[in-house]
């Protein structure tokens, strides 16, 4: 199978919900980015994002049960597939391999 | 309870972009979105306030909309395939069956269709021959003819194909941005071959059809292209006595010898023209007016005596044998060489004549030779565009009559098919796949029709010989051909496959598996009922023109014209023959046939062209010039066509000219209140030698001179017996069957050989009556198309209403057993039945009335005399439709009035 690619959004989408593990949705997501990057988050740029990666196959959702809450409507939740969880573990690889192959002292001069 | 809340008091996110996200956004996640936005409203109004909360709720939503936002597919459901090539197999499979089920409906569909489609196909075949005319010369937008305009002294111009004969070289010299021209004279003579056998040199005379010999310089090839097989276009006719010889002259000419033994062959053209064959071209295709076979030198006619045939010094007469052609230069326009005609005509002409004033010269471009009844020459056959663009709209209309029958039954019908459609529905089958399978069906039937039509084309086509011009040929595999039936072929489909299916695919499972869609409570019934009155509105305006053409044509043919043309032929003598006495001779020896009643001479009193002379009256104070049409004849002319004389006698015999007589429109023009004032009175007319002034003797009552198109103009007749070769020969009208007829034909004919025995003009005799049929040849013809579309018009959209009605008939077959159950009368159930359809035919009655009149209004105006369009007509096209609709609905209806309710009421 070939290799997927994620884009940087994407990526942080999907770190997102393997943190967020049982309680992630669209929601939820949205705010622990802006949280945790301190940038403004677009809502409807999140549900598009989730949507794509569920059809890539990298999430895989279902509905929760209804609340009180928001109108008695119910939650879709997302959770990392086993392919998600590869290509974000490949993802760290790459990245990995790029940090070990900085030289000593540039990693010194940036303050590492 | 919280949601209604907040979403209905103030505080909340704006109501209507909820409602636009709740009604058009991907339904799969339309949910959750829903519910993930109230949250996120809360939160951000928690954090950035109310007013920026809106805003960006406004912004998501519309973010979320489709097609904005990416379109989720359901995961859910399986996906269904509408077009793969398993299913695709199984629909046209499943279309055959059903065209095999129902016979009947689909025998009217595709016999409908077919004769819709095939009078289109031979339409096009036609239009797009005549339209291609001259299309295949690589420099055709460059290619002009001379041609001259005229004015006569009422100011009516004329124009004319050809030019003075001495013009064409001064044009080279003085007009500049021509790129070449070529002078021509259509020659009409016939050709001798020689042939040297056993020592002997027989020879063989070929009478040629007119407009196969062209004499013309050697530019005419650089002008038009041909292609050639034996000398060059550089080469060939620079000397005099040359002949350029088209491949299939040649070979009529020496039969199937080697082209190259043609070279140098000798040819006598009328006689005395030797020439010598020094190339052969190939013949030009066959959308061409230039059929000219045989190219002689223009040279070749330089000695005195053909100068003085052709007219070749003559300023003043302009024949349209005599053209130019020229080929502009490159990025020159027409306009520009127009500019510097009416220079060079001041220049050449003697402006002080009044027959030189309003005198033009204009340059026709080569494609509008084809298309220009104005400008007639001799060569070539045109063809009267409005009538190509009539019989495209005809095509138009028959295809559409015919899509519009396969739409009405194919949705009444659909109504059968229902359980199908449901079970496919239940079983996965969207929409979209249905839409396919139903327009798969259409295409198997257009197809079928299409295939059928092909094979009508060549019986068509010989049935209608007489307007498919002599040259036109086609063939089944020509690709332009293939692509427009193919056109056709998916237009059609489309047209008549695409609302039907549209339609049929709509019903839900539910309702159809339960049978609850039912005929006549859909709106597709308003659809199906403008279609029809759209079909009958079409056929009516079709049966009112064929009407009203008819009246028209039988009012010309019948109309009181002023003369006799009963039994009288009328034939020319050989001209070449100057000698007066053989004309005598001639009238003597058919005075002695006991059959021939009375001989006279003098062209017909109606004439196809005419020929006028301009003559001057002075009354005292004024003087009236007019061009007046003139008859020359003998004495027996009057009487013998029955001519009626109001005042004065008749003309007397003379060998020139020494009185006249006038016809009443001519003497009224000229002032006089009574016929007999004319008498007496001089008129003034510029003859070959200067002006004559002769008296008036006498005034006959109007006749017609030329066809109703025209109405009757002023005329004189005069005594001119040595320059007239025209005679007539009335029969004896006893019981003159056509054997009579033919016999005594043939005692002319030997009368006419022994006289004349050159053969140069044969004996062609003509009746007169036919003559004067023959003058509107062109509205026999028009109107013998119009009464066939009338025909196939009337015949599909019968087809259409007999399968609608049956179809009806048999859905409401058991309301009609209850009827009956319950009293009803046949003749009631018949109305009932009958009523709605022929509801329908009296409304396009309605519609069509005014159209047809106003386009016919239109036709009319064409004729001097006319019929009036009077409200019989109107009445009798009505009555026709009526008729054919009841008849039409009728047996139908009948059949279910009279069948007995056991029959119907017992299947449940």
């Amino acid at each position: 199978m070939k290799r997927t690619f994620l884009g940087e959004f994407e990526e942080v989408v999907l770190l997102t919900v393997a943190i967020l593990d049982q309680q992630a949705y669209a929601v939820s997501v949205t705010q622990q980015l802006e949280e945790k990057t301190g940038r403004s988050v677009g809502f409807s740029a999140v549900h598009t994002t989730l949507q794509r990666m569920q059809e890539k196959g990298l999430l895989s959702s279902e509905m929760g049960g209804a609340t009180m809450e928001r109108g008695g409507r119910r939650k879709r939740f997302f959770s990392v597939t086993a392919l998600g969880r590869k290509a974000l573990q490949e993802v760290k690889h790459v990245r990995q391999q790029l940090w070990d192959a900085l030289p000593e002292q540039t990693l010194r001069l940036m303050g590492g | 309870m919280a949601d209604k809340k907040s979403t209905n008091t103030n505080s909340g996110p704006p109501v209507w972009a909820t409602w636009l996200l709740s009604s058009f956004s991907d339904p799969n996640t339309s949910e959750e979105l829903q519910g993930d936005l109230l949250e996120m409203y809360d939160y951000w109004s928690a954090g950035l306030g109310k007013s920026k909360a809106k805003w960006k709720y406004i912004y998501a939503v519309f973010r979320l909309l489709r097609p904005l936002a990416r379109k989720k597919d359901s995961e859910n459901y399986q996906k269904t395939y509408g077009i793969s090539p398993g299913m695709l197999k199984s629909y046209f499979k499943i279309g055959a069956r059903n065209l095999l089920k129902n016979k009947g409906y689909s025998a009217i569909n595709i016999f409908g269709l077919a004769i819709g489609v095939s009078a289109c196909i031979v339409i096009y075949l036609l239009v797009s021959f005549e339209l291609s005319y001259e299309n295949f010369q690589p420099d055709k937008e460059r290619i002009y003819r001379v041609t001259s305009g005229f004015q006569n002294s009422q100011g009516v111009r004329s124009q004319n194909a050809g030019l003075s004969a001495p013009m064409p070289e001064h044009i080279r010299k003085e007009i500049t941005g021509l790129e070449s021209l070529a002078a021509c004279h259509v020659w009409n003579t016939n050709t001798t071959v020689a042939y040297t056998k056993n020592g002997k040199n027989p020879s063989k005379v070929w009478k040629n059809d007119q407009s196969q010999v062209l004499i013309c310089e050697a530019e005419y090839f650089q002008i038009f292209k041909y292609e050639w097989l034996l000398g060059s276009a550089q080469s060939c006719l620079q000397a005099p006595n040359e002949v350029v010889l088209t491949q299939s002259e040649a070979e009529k000419y020496f039969g199937a010898i080697p082209l190259q033994q043609v070279l140098g062959k000798r040819l006598y053209f009328s006689d005395s023209l030797i020439t010598t064959v020094s190339g052969i071209v190939k013949d030009l295709p066959s959308n061409s007016d230039f059929k000219f076979k045989n190219f002689i030198s223009f040279k070749s006619i330089q000695t005195k005596a053909w100068r003085k045939e052709f007219q070749l010094d003559e300023w003043t007469n302009t024949n349209s044998s005599s053209m130019a052609f020229v080929k502009v230069a490159n990025k020159v326009t027409a306009s520009q060489i127009d500019k510097q005609f009416p220079a060079f005509l001041n220049k050449y002409l003697d402006t002080k004549d009044e027959w030189n004033k309003g005198r033009t010269l204009d340059l026709q471009p080569l494609s509008d030779i084809h298309y220009n009844q104005e400008i007639k020459d001799n060569f070539s056959r045109q063809v009267h565009l409005p009538s190509l663009y009539a019989l495209m709209g005809i095509a138009v209309f028959l295809l559409l009559i015919a899509a519009i029958n396969f739409i009405n039954l194919a949705t009444a019908q659909s109504i059968n098919r229902i359980k199908e459609i449901g079970v496919r529905k239940v079983l996965g089958s969207s929409r979209k796949s249905l839409i396919i399978q139903f327009l798969c069906e259409t295409f198997v039937i257009t197809f079928a029709a299409v295939l059928l039509s092909l094979s009508f084309i060549e019986p068509i086509l010989s049935a209608f010989e007489k307007f498919v011009p002599q040259e036109f040929s086609f063939s089944i595999l020509d690709p332009k051909l293939l692509g427009f039936v193919a056109l056709i072929a998916a237009l059609t489909s489309l047209l008549s496959g695409l609302y039907p299916a549209w339609v049929i695919s709509s019903y839900t499972p539910i309702a159809s598996l339960k049978n609850q869609v039912s005929f006549g409570r859909n709106g597709g019934v308003l659809l199906r009922k403008s279609l029809i009155t759209f079909q009958f509105v079409a056929s009516q305006i079709f049966i009112l023109g064929t009407i009203i053409m008819a009246a028209q044509s039988r009012f010309m043919l019948n109309k009181d014209l002023g003369f006799n043309k009963d039994a009288i032929i009328h034939f020319q003598t050989d001209w070449h023959d100057s000698e007066i006495d053989k004309k005598d001779i001639l009238i003597q020896k058919l005075r002695q046939i006991p059959e021939i009643e009375n001989v006279s001479i003098g062209t017909t009193p109606a004439l196809r062209g005419y020929s006028t002379n301009r003559v001057s009256y002075h009354d005292g104070k004024n003087e009236i010039k007019l061009d007046v049409h003139r008859r020359a004849v003998d004495e027996n002319y009057i009487p013998m066509f029955g001519l009626k004389l109001v005042a004065g006698r008749n003309i007397t015999n003379s060998d020139t000219a020494k009185e006249f007589v006038i016809n009443q429109t001519y003497a009224k023009m000229l002032g006089f209140k009574k016929p007999e004032d004319a008498i007496g009175k001089m008129l003034t007319y510029s003859g070959g030698k200067g002006d004559i002034n002769l008296p008036i003797v006498g005034v006959v009552s109007d006749f017609h001179l030329q066809s109703l198109h025209t109405p009757i103009k002023p005329l004189y007749i005069l005594s001119e017996n040595k320059y007239e070769n025209a005679i007539n020969v009335k029969v004896r009208t006893g019981g003159n069957s056509g054997k009579e007829l033919n016999n005594v034909i043939g005692k002319m004919e030997v009368a006419y050989k022994e006289v004349f025995t050159t053969g140069a003009v044969e004996f062609s005799p003509l009746f007169f009556n036919e003559t004067v049929g023959k003058f509107y040849q062109k509205e026999q013809r028009l109107s013998q198309i119009l009464n066939t579309a009338t025909g196939v018009a009337i015949l599909i959209s019968c087809m259409g209403l007999f399968g609608l009605a049956a179809f009806v008939t048999r859905q409401r077959t058991k309301e009609i057993g209850i009827r009956k159950v319950l009293g009803s009368t046949a003749s009631q159930i018949l109305v009932l039945l009958s009523r709605d359809f022929l509801r329908l035919v009296v409304l396009s009655i309605f519609i069509a009335s005014p159209i047809a009149y106003l386009l016919m209004k239109q036709w009319l105006q064409d004729f001097a005399y006319r019929v009036d369009i009077s409200w019989w007509i109107f009445a009798l096209a009505a009555g026709v439709s009526i008729v054919v609709a009841i008849l039409t609905v009728g047996y139908q209806s009948l059949r279910a009035a009279l069948l007995n309710p056991v029959e119907s009421l017992k299947v449940e």
